[in-house]
């Protein structure tokens, strides 16, 4: 009991909140004679107003629903980008692909140089074998700069 | 449905969910509000902006936290800016009753319908942090770290207006209602 009137003592001489929540902890919360001067929570209940009791007395949603399309009307809308995240998500899958194809089909430029020397430095007009007009295919094979033409008479 | 899917359901715009929301923790919000406030009129206006506040902020709310606990929190703000709010006009109505009565050299007293309605609830003679604590405490169960999250205090101050509600309410109950 005199620890318990110490304690009390301390507990109302050092208005600290920190030191205060220690002396609860580890004296007012263990010490069976000093919880006989704490209300139990079944006791407490007594001086509430119940759960079941408010529930009754009061209906939220008419209110809230009002109030909440009056004057908020773009609060209550989702945001854009959530509404439609979606469609947004697959644009940009879309653009990503489309990006990536692009880049990796994009003609080198060793090999578009090459392609433009080639243009300007062979042409085939006209072939003739045996004076007689010929079909020409011209080949040319990837990564080389070798060209094949072909000539076939024509039946 | 649990509160995530309700939540996640609010977000993408379906407000028929967040009705859900509503009715499952009207009955909690409430009970809070009214211990706090006293009255049903300020419950039912500070329940109906916490409502308003959390379905304008769900953008926001981090789902790793418990949503009955973020809920309580801005109850619990909404409930001390009514309370502010409340005292505010009772000190401002009080100073002028007596500067009109000094100056009319009336020895007339205030009468008792001038004084804020005190409901004869013992409640009302426990600050606002010690009801929401007591409530909290009793019927919640939550210990002093759930309750610093929703007071926005340390353990050790919620563990300490839990302490001084309940010696409170003890006293009350042994002495009669005059003693405090």
């Amino acid at each position: 009991m005199i620890r318990c009137r110490l304690i009390n003592f301390l507990f109302r001489v050092f208005p600290f909140r920190a030191f205060q929540g220690f002396l609860i902890k580890n004296h007012f919360e263990k010490c069976p004679d000093c919880q006989n001067s704490l209300v139990r929570a079944e006791d407490a209940r007594l001086f509430l107003v119940k759960e079941e009791k408010a529930r009754e007395m009061i209906n939220l949603w008419p209110g809230i629903s009002e109030k909440l399309c009056e004057g908020s009307g773009e609060k209550l809308r989702t945001p854009f980008f959530l509404k439609w995240r979606w469609v947004l998500s697959a644009a940009g899958l879309a653009v990503f692909i489309f990006t990536g194809v692009w880049y990796f089909n994009r003609p080198d430029s060793t090999e578009m140089a090459f392609q433009q020397s080639l243009d300007q430095a062979f042409k085939i007009n006209y072939i003739k074998v045996e004076e007689k007009p010929a079909g020409a295919y011209v080949y040319e094979p990837q990564d080389s700069e070798m060209i094949i033409v072909w000539a076939e008479i024509l039946p | 449905m649990t509160d995530e899917q309700l939540l996640k359901s609010c977000l993408e715009g379906d407000v028929d969910k967040f009705r859900q929301i509503v009715d499952k923790y009207r009955g909690k919000v409430t009970g809070l509000a009214i211990n706090i406030l006293g009255n049903r009129e300020d419950a039912e206006d500070a329940c109906q902006e916490a409502f308003i506040n959390v379905f304008q902020n769900l953008d926001k709310f981090d789902f790793d936290r418990n949503f009955k606990d973020w809920l309580f929190t801005i109850l619990y703000n909404r409930c001390i800016d009514k309370v502010r709010k409340r005292n505010r006009f009772y000190n401002f109505y009080n100073k002028k009753k007596i500067e009109y009565h000094s100056h009319h050299n009336s020895n007339h007293k205030m009468n008792p319908e001038s004084m804020p309605p005190l409901s004869d609830n013992l409640l009302q003679r426990l600050s606002p942090k010690e009801r929401t604590a007591i409530y909290l405490w009793a019927y919640e169960g939550y210990t002093s770290d759930e309750m610093g999250v929703v007071l926005n205090c340390s353990s050790s101050t919620a563990r300490v207006h839990i302490f001084k509600a309940r010696k409170k309410i003890k006293k009350i109950l042994e002495n009669g209602h005059d003693t405090l």
